[in-house]
């Protein structure tokens, strides 16, 4: 099997005026170009789960964390400096924000083309971000700014451009928070054929269970346990 | 339908590409703080550009009118040609002449085509005096004159017209006149004076003078007398008989004779140092002052008259060099003799009148030696200059170095030694060159040179009139108006900077979401501060360039208000580029400083926390 995320005994441990809150992943692997969802209510560690696989926060303690790369490079987040990281993420990360995190200034090709910015040598090349282009339907909007484009056409966009960067995993944080069910529907199935095309894996993080049940290869859920005053431990489990 | 292009890649310059793409998004916003960039540079650049212009129109003026660069002296006195020598050899002397009396430089003047007259003012000038080169003329040549504005609207002339100056002299009650046509090689600008002037070369105001003082100019056809060399004396021999001389006589050769002291002499020391023997006694006499006329000698005869005294001319030994033919010089030593007619029964001439050389002045040498003859010459080394003397033929050079010149020759060339003295080589005339000059009119090379050269005249007791002070006056204004204006300047920038500091802080706070995205894109901390950077340098560069618009326009309607105190050529106001180019960099390194304000604003907040925050 080859993995993407390769995380075991991994803790993150915050606490915030008072409260403490302790996230802990015993067992986590994502496989290459495999579609991966991790549901729960709000507060039980989604964010910091994505934090952690987003390299934007260091666990405090992990027994394993290894990212590889599609050409087998494998990277030891936990000893890699932040100067690093950040150049990891931009060569072998995704992001799809729940706005879309697009640039306001820019406009929708602007936005597709930081992806090549980004990573000039293995970005798509242009014939192929057309074509990717048109099947997201974008292609009569690429002038227009962001703020033009009703919530749908954003996370399109925003699909595009993560999809366009061509990196080893796409890590989706409630792509479809601002859309309708329809549209929502919409949204996951085009993230999802376009990464398989490029054997990308993704990760949704959704509070919305219907939105991956029995569509995700692997279904992440967390072990709530409330201890004593302002002490909550959550613990990541395999669901299905 | 055509669709922007996915070829591109935002390269090269990535981040100036995100940071146009944004401040043209709010371009609103940015043209705000352009324009109140621009609110504060603007004035900053009108203040600048007429301080700088009005100093250039001061310094301008200054430099242009060759008027502050003159200097003349405030007093009359006597400068001789060697005088001049010395201060035409100055490096801070770009052009001097002597100037003659003035009393004597007042011409007569006629249009010789309209008959129109004035009365002119001859003035000299020569090669590179700027009041002429420097007012629209040139210098004329010996037969042309330079007139002034004044004289010449009055002789209704204009370039290339002739004029005819005359003069007039009255000799024993009887009027005379001489005249000159000059063609008139120029006309000066108006501030070169308001005189009527004409500027001749100094030998025609020197001729004219000349003629009022009676002489001949026979160059200009003009007649008069010739200002002939006349011998002055060292002393004179009183050469006794065997009776002596008389008390009485002793007083009354020194009273009002212009001799005062009598002494006796040697006989036989006097055959040493004078050419001739003496039988009894002899007595020199020496005057008050330096030398002694023909006049001195005709009252002292009177004083003496019956005495049986023999009075001889004295003159001291003169030292002459011989420059012979063949390139050879020798020293010699000139002694003056009586000759031909002045025996007198109470001493005898070493030298026979046969003797006499064929000279120019006729000479006798003392003994023989090497011989001789035609091309050779006596030079005297006056103050005033060289008087060299052609011998014609000579029998032989004295081996003593001694030469024996008959009294009244000796006395010319003791006249040569103070005054400078020419021969006439057509009619051999021993004629006085004038003394010196009254007073002299003086350029300095530039404006700066002009307090050196005012205090180097001061040192040697000649108080000038000079325009020093205006130019310090100006230094002075400009170096004063300098410091006000950075004053301004600086706290102006600082405002400005700091209007910047805090709009592009303010940017990174209202995009700290679009920040953090970028940073979770993988951007780098490096490329991250580039985009305030950019920014800030754009819009300070934006609102630089608004601001020279707005002092384009200004400096227009300022120039166009002050038009009629303006010359041709002058700018009310100026922005010099060096200055300019520099504070521009500045201001973009400011901008670029102040950037850093923003970045660190941006990276005061934890990424995770950024993206959490913009989300919601």
């Amino acid at each position: 099997m080859k993995w993407v995320y390769q995380l075991r005994n991994v803790t993150v441990e915050r606490s915030k005026g008072g409260a403490s809150f302790s996230l802990t992943i015993p067992e986590f692997q994502i496989p290459r170009g495999s579609f991966t969802a991790i549901v729960g209510q709000s507060g039980c560690g989604k964010s910091t789960l994505l934090d952690i696989l987003g390299l934007v926060l260091s666990p405090s303690s992990a027994d394993t964390f290894n990212l590889v790369s599609r050409h087998g490079e494998s990277f030891e987040i936990a000893g890699i400096r932040a100067k690093y990281l950040a150049q990891i993420r931009r060569h072998h990360l995704g992001y799809i924000l729940q706005s879309g995190g697009l640039m306001p200034f820019l406009s929708v090709a602007e936005n597709i083309l930081l992806a090549r910015m980004l990573n000039p040598k293995t970005a798509m090349d242009p014939e192929k971000m057309e074509d990717l282009v048109f099947r997201l339907g974008l292609q009569d909007h690429l002038k227009k700014k962001p703020s033009q484009l009703s919530g749908g056409q954003r996370q399109r966009a925003a699909i595009a451009r993560a999809v366009a960067q061509n990196p080893e995993i796409i890590l989706a944080d409630e792509p479809t928070g601002s859309v309708d069910k329809y549209t929502a529907a919409k949204i996951r199935d085009l993230l999802l054929k376009c990464a398989r095309e490029q054997d990308i894996a993704v990760l949704i993080v959704t509070h919305d269970e219907s939105l991956v049940s029995g569509i995700a290869d692997a279904t992440y859920s967390f072990e709530l346990t409330q201890r004593g005053d302002g002490e909550l431990r959550s613990i990541l489990k395999k669901v299905a | 339908m055509s669709r922007p292009s996915l070829h591109g890649s935002l390269r090269p310059f990535p981040i100036l590409r995100l940071a146009v793409a944004d401040l043209r998004d709010e371009w609103l916003l940015s043209l705000c703080v352009s324009l109140a960039i621009a609110a504060v540079l603007a004035p900053l650049m009108i203040l600048f550009g007429l301080k700088s212009g009005a100093i250039e129109i001061m310094r301008h003026r200054l430099v242009q009118d060759p008027r502050n660069r003159e200097i003349r002296p405030k007093i009359t006195r006597t400068y001789d040609v060697a005088w001049f020598a010395d201060i035409k050899r100055r490096p801070d002397v770009a052009f001097v002449t002597p100037l003659t009396r003035g009393i004597s430089s007042t011409v007569d003047a006629v249009n010789v085509a309209t008959g129109a007259t004035a009365k002119l003012d001859l003035s000299p000038t020569g090669r590179a005096d700027a009041l002429v080169t420097e007012n629209g003329a040139t210098v004329p040549k010996e037969n042309e004159c330079v007139l002034s504005a004044a004289s010449s609207e009055e002789l209704n002339v204009q370039k290339g017209g002739m004029i005819e100056i005359r003069t007039n002299r009255r000799v024993n009650g009887e009027f005379q006149s001489a005249s000159l046509k000059l063609k008139v090689a120029g006309v000066l600008d108006l501030r070169a004076g308001g005189g009527k002037i004409a500027y001749v070369l100094l030998p025609v105001v020197e001729a004219v003078e000349q003629y009022l003082d009676g002489q001949s100019v026979p160059k200009y056809g003009w007649t008069g007398s010739l200002p002939l060399a006349r011998p002055e004396f060292d002393g004179a021999l009183l050469v006794a008989g065997p009776e002596g001389l008389d008390p009485a006589y002793e007083r009354k050769a020194v009273t009002d004779t212009g001799f005062v002291h009598l002494k006796k002499l040697d006989p036989l020391k006097v055959e040493n140092v004078a050419g001739f023997k003496v039988d009894a006694g002899v007595w020199l006499l020496r005057p008050a002052g330096s030398t002694v006329r023909q006049e001195n000698f005709e009252a002292l005869k009177e004083k003496l008259r019956g005495s049986g005294i023999q009075i001889v001319p004295w003159v001291d030994s003169i030292p002459v060099k011989i420059h012979a033919a063949d390139g050879l010089v020798f020293p010699a030593v000139v002694k003056s003799v009586p000759v031909q007619g002045d025996e007198s029964p109470h001493f005898t001439p070493l030298i026979q009148p046969s003797d006499a050389v064929q000279m120019a002045i006729p000479v006798i040498f003392s003994g023989k030696g090497k011989p001789a003859g035609k091309g050779d010459s006596i030079v005297l080394a006056g103050l005033g200059g060289d008087l060299t003397i052609p011998i014609v033929g000579i029998s032989g050079y004295p081996s003593d170095g001694t030469l024996l010149m008959a009294t009244d020759n000796a006395g010319i060339l003791r006249q040569a030694i103070s005054r400078q003295v020419e021969r006439d080589p057509k009619t051999g005339e021993f004629l006085v060159v004038r003394r010196g000059y009254s007073g002299f009119r003086l350029f300095a090379k530039t404006i700066d040179q002009v307090d050196g050269l005012r205090r180097f005249l001061e040192s040697k007791e000649i108080p000038v009139f000079h325009e020093g002070e205006r130019i310090n006056d100006v230094r002075t204004l400009d170096s004063q108006l300098s410091r006000f204006f950075w004053f301004i300047a600086g706290v102006g920038i600082a405002g400005a900077v700091a209007t910047l500091a805090a709009s592009l802080y303010a940017s990174a706070e209202r995009k700290s979401y679009e920040l953090a995205v970028l940073r979770l894109l993988g951007l780098r901390r490096r490329e991250i501060v580039q985009f305030p950077a950019w920014q800030g340098a754009l819009l300070t560069a934006i609102g630089f360039v608004m601001a020279v618009g707005i002092y384009a326009v200004a400096s227009a309607v300022l120039g166009r208000v002050f038009e009629d105190q303006l010359n041709a050529g002058e700018h009310l106001t100026i922005l010099p580029p060096g200055p300019v180019t520099a504070i521009f960099f500045l201001l973009i390194a400011l901008a670029v400083l102040s950037s850093l304000l923003a970045s660190m604003r941006i990276f005061a907040t934890d990424l995770s926390e950024a993206l959490r925050e913009g989300s919601v």
